[in-house]
């Protein structure tokens, strides 16, 4: 009998509520696995964001113990990845880890553009897919249609679909079942030179970090003195063991085998997902396939809304990073906003996260710029140059060709609405590239999209005019040509640089009037007239002007107020500090926020 | 003259609270209470007689010739003649020769013969509340006062010969159009006062509400803009007229502005007897309370120490609501450098012989402009 006959590996691919996190609840619970009293709902996302908001964000890994109906006892290892298309490179990690995936979807819902990309992902890694119709006990459940669906799209056939209803536990031992019998067992050498795939990595504050791993050849023990390859880290084992779900110590770790190890290393940037350990004194001569740098794709600014915040956000930046290598951050100093930072996350999501933990778990108030991405300009001598940021960007008059990256997008929507995205994708500057009937009612459309349309406000648009219905996904495709400039806002003839915006020509006059406008809306009327423009280098393309205050008076001050009149001055001094000061101009926080908050519509 | 700290003399300053009146005005934001009620229940002497025992307890915190007298309210002039007369002529007593004795009144409240009988007992100077010469303006203000009486009483004073007057107008008043804003200021110059108040309308809560109440939202806005652009040509007029405009809200003929004023705006020692009244003597600031009753318990003051920094922040607040300015030296350490720079720059403040002062248009944005210049925190 083959050393790995008895284990088997597996994902979950799921879009955000097909029911991911209560099939691995119901696992755990039939596999007892987790003690029927400690049992929670989405036992698996630890972070409270991702229990919020119902996703992902870290790969979770456990190990659960099945006696199959053959009446052997297998190991499965299921590693949870996260469902967004920020994460795409984390996710494929983890679908490199193992040998089958769970294809969950919705039985009312259908199958959604992040899934089918997340399957085809699979399918590349030559995973075996076993698709599951979720939620077939509610009233809105289309099996049949779904089911045709499927069948379509990863070319399985009807039979081969389970109906569950991970909720009431339904048709969840066919599931195991299934995964023990048609996902192969792993292959490896078991003897070879040791290697093990780090399919994501977290920092714990007691025990440094921790790498999720699933070994390929060979073994990993405890004081085994090992590196990395890419990041070329050297440490000894400290520990090794398995998730259950929580972290259990074994000794060991052997080719086929899912877990962790921890060596004793304080940096995640340390430990790469998708890097690959293995011995020093026994080392493989060859790394895993597959391991790339996480690149940031989306910039922004990130200020403190109280200067004194600015010591204390570096501090949660660091910490942030030591459980997250894909953030990047360094200084920046705006003359509008003050000091802050300047980062560059792998999406939206990312950024989105990364935001809001700095607000709740550290308890910041913070001012984001406009995200942006990164654009390449070459300049009239041939130089080229990566610019992330507005400020960055070069005078026009040097610069020969702006290239901005583009995504090839695909995107499920009921035919009801292909118009209507089709129009989308046209204003936002998409090409058109390939039109797909999954069924009679759902296409999917494949458009090649700027990553700047996407980061601006696509998605938003996509779910408004789909009325939620339409789905995306997208991957990097490379950088094309752009008519791109960069839009300026002046404030009584000041630059504004936190508000500078690199845009479409052809979208300049509009983001211009727009942004002036709001502007107008918020900035309190001042002692002079106030001049808001927006400008192409020299030539401005919008104007909005505040009036001038004629007066601001305290009509009366006798002897009988003068503590109370001392007041509202000091009052109205602490208001003023609380601008910041464009010029000689008094900018409260919210008109920079109601320019840089994209859903600020204005009023 | 001493700015800050205590004087030898004690204050040269008394200002006498008499907080009555027949009936409370919407708008006003001063200690007031219903003669009548007062009277019904017998307490308008004893509360003359707690004022008098005020002022003799002072002791060395009252100079004993004053300089200025100020008898507001309230309404003084709605007393009983044969109350007020004696206790202002108890007043004039204190008053050193050439002292300035004011006395606040209404006009339903004067006749001919109480402003005769007021200048035979020492007050020299009065201070005529008309607020606007529109009896539908003065309703909207909820102050209740027919036409016939503001013309008797503006007639009287005049009749009497008394030049020695002001006269109090509420600028911005909700439905004034700029026709109304410029011909209560020309009836007010047509009367030949000496003195002319011009108070833009300051809402109070319950004002603010009453207003929603009766006339909608908007209109609180529509007046304020409406004040607002207008402001300049009213200021300009009454200048035009030779009504030079000393402070913020106040304008005078060449030598008859009100030196009661003009000593809090020096921040100069004041005592303040009555209800509600604040006295600041030195670094020693001390408020009566409010009400009468409570006053009449004799409860002890609130009381709060000033210090030199404070006091002179106040001394520049208040002073760079006057033409005179404030001597750069003596509030040097509460400049906020680039405000002033850039105040002066933008032309709202100037620096001439040593005294910093705003010019016009700094006045007109008086708010704005003195939390720029000063250092507060």
């Amino acid at each position: 009998m083959d050393a790995f006959s008895h284990i088997r590996n597996f994902s979950i691919i799921a879009h955000i509520d097909h029911g991911k996190s209560t099939l691995a609840d119901r696992i755990l619970q039939i596999t007892k696995t987790v003690a029927e009293r400690e049992m929670r709902e989405q036992m698996l996302d630890r972070m409270d964001i991702e229990r919020e908001r119902g996703i992902t964000i870290k790969a979770q890994a456990v190990r659960v113990y099945y006696k199959a109906s053959d009446g052997r006892d297998y190991q499965l290892n299921l590693i949870d990845t996260p469902g967004h298309v920020d994460f795409t490179y984390e996710v494929s990690r983890s679908l490199a880890a193992c040998e089958g995936a769970l294809l969950v979807v919705d039985a009312s819902q259908g199958i959604e553009a992040q899934t089918l990309a997340n399957t085809y992902l699979a399918l590349e890694h030559d995973l075996e897919i076993i698709p599951v119709l979720n939620k077939i006990d509610l009233p809105g459940a289309e099996p049949e249609r779904r089911s045709e669906e499927i069948v379509n799209l990863i070319g399985c056939e009807p039979q081969d679909i389970l109906h569950i209803s991970a909720k009431t536990g339904a048709g969840v031992e066919e599931v195991l079942e299934a995964i023990v019998h048609r996902i192969p067992p792993p292959q490896g050498d078991l003897h070879g030179p040791p290697r093990a795939l780090i399919f994501d990595s977290l920092y714990d504050q007691y025990r440094g970090v921790v790498a999720f791993v699933r070994v390929v050849d060979g073994s990993f023990s405890k004081n085994d003195r090992i590196r990395s390859y890419a990041t070329q880290r050297k440490s000894e084992v400290e520990d090794v063991g398995i998730f259950s779900p929580d972290m259990l110590a074994t000794g060991t770790l052997s080719a086929g085998e899912v877990g962790y190890i921890i060596a004793g290393i304080k940096e995640v940037a340390d430990l790469r997902v998708g890097d690959t350990l293995t011995h020093i004194d026994n080392a493989a001569p060859h790394p895993l396939e597959g391991y790339r740098e996480a690149t940031p794709m989306v910039f922004c600014g990130l200020f403190p809304m109280e200067g004194d915040d600015y010591p204390a956000l570096r501090e949660a930046l660091e910490k942030l990073a030591l459980n997250d290598a894909s953030l990047h951050y360094e200084p920046e100093t705006s003359k509008a906003l003050g000091f802050g930072f300047r980062c560059g996350f792998l999406g939206l999501l990312h950024m989105e996260i990364v935001r809001e933990r700095l607000e709740r778990e550290f308890n910041l108030e913070l001012l984001t710029t406009t995200p942006n991405v990164r654009y390449e300009v070459e300049l009239l001598n041939g130089e080229v140059r990566m610019v992330s940021n507005p400020v960055d960007f070069p005078d026009p008059a040097v610069i020969a060709e702006v290239r901005e990256p583009y995504v090839a997008a695909s995107i499920m929507v009921p035919s009801d609405f292909v118009g209507t995205v089709m129009e989308l994708c046209q204003d936002k500057r998409g090409a058109f590239r390939d039109m797909e009937y999954l069924s009679e009612e759902r296409v999917r459309l494949a458009y090649d999209l700027p990553l700047a349309e996407i980061v601006l406000d696509f998605f938003d648009l996509l779910k408004t005019r789909s009325r939620g219905y339409a789905s995306l996904d997208y991957e990097m495709k490379g950088f094309e040509q752009g008519d791109l400039v960069k839009l300026d806002i002046l404030i009584a003839g000041d630059p504004v640089d936190a508000l500078s915006l690199i845009v479409h020509r052809d979208k300049a006059y509009q983001a211009g009037r727009d942004i002036a406008e709001r502007l107008r809306k918020r900035i309190p009327r001042q002692m002079f007239e106030v001049a808001i423009q927006a400008a192409i280098g020299s030539h401005v393309i919008a104007r909005e002007t505040v009036r001038a205050i004629r007066k601001d008076v305290l009509a009366k001050c006798y002897g009988g107020d003068i503590t109370r009149k001392r007041k509202l001055l000091e009052k109205q001094k602490a208001g003023k500090r609380r601008m910041k000061t464009v010029g000689r101009v008094e900018i409260p926080q919210e008109a920079f926020l109601a320019v840089l908050d994209l859903d600020d519509k204005g009023d | 003259m001493a700015a800050t700290g205590g004087s030898a003399v004690g204050a040269r300053h008394l200002y006498v609270h008499l907080p009555f009146c027949r009936r409370r005005c919407a708008y006003c934001d001063f200690a007031s209470e219903p003669l009548a009620a007062h009277q019904a229940s017998g307490r308008v002497e004893p509360y003359l007689s707690r004022v008098r025992e005020e002022i003799e307890a002072a002791g060395e915190i009252l100079a004993p010739a004053l300089e200025t007298i100020y008898l507001g309210g309230g309404t003084p002039t709605a007393l009983p003649r044969e109350l007020l007369l004696p206790f202002v002529g108890v007043l004039a007593e204190r008053l050193a020769p050439g002292g300035e004795f004011t006395v606040e009144a209404n006009p339903e409240t004067v006749d001919r013969l109480l402003l005769e009988e007021l200048r035979a007992a020492g007050v020299n100077r009065l201070s005529l509340g008309i607020q606007s010469f529109s009896e539908e303006l003065r309703c909207t203000l909820g102050r209740q006062v027919p036409q016939e009486a503001v013309n008797d009483a503006i007639e009287t004073v005049t009749e009497v010969g008394w030049r020695e007057w002001s006269l109090d107008l509420v600028y911005g008043i909700p439905g004034a159009s700029l026709d109304d804003l410029l011909s209560d200021v020309e009836r007010a110059l047509s009367c030949g006062p000496a003195h002319i108040s011009l108070y833009d309308l300051t809402y109070t809560d319950s004002f603010a509400a009453r207003l929603r109440r009766r006339s909608g939202p908007q209109t609180r806005e529509l007046a304020e803009s409406a004040a607002e652009e207008h402001y300049a040509q009213v200021v300009d007029r009454l200048e035009e007229a030779g009504y030079r405009r000393y402070e913020v809200s106040n304008f005078a003929l060449a030598g008859h502005e009100s030196r009661h004023n003009q000593a809090y705006w020096r921040l100069e020692d004041y005592m303040g007897v009555g209800a509600a009244a604040v006295s600041t003597v030195g670094l020693r600031r001390w408020t009566n309370p409010r009400r009468v009753r409570a006053y009449l318990e004799a409860r002890s003051p609130e009381a709060e120490t000033l210090d030199e920094r404070t006091k002179m922040i106040e001394r520049a607040m208040l002073g760079l609501r006057t033409r005179e300015g404030v001597l750069m030296a003596e509030v040097g350490l509460v400049l906020d450098e680039d405000g002033l720079a850039r105040m002066r720059e933008a032309g709202f403040a100037q620096v001439e012989e040593g005294y910093l002062r705003l010019g016009r248009r700094g006045l007109d944005l008086g708010n704005s402009v003195i939390a720029d210049l000063l250092l507060l925190d």
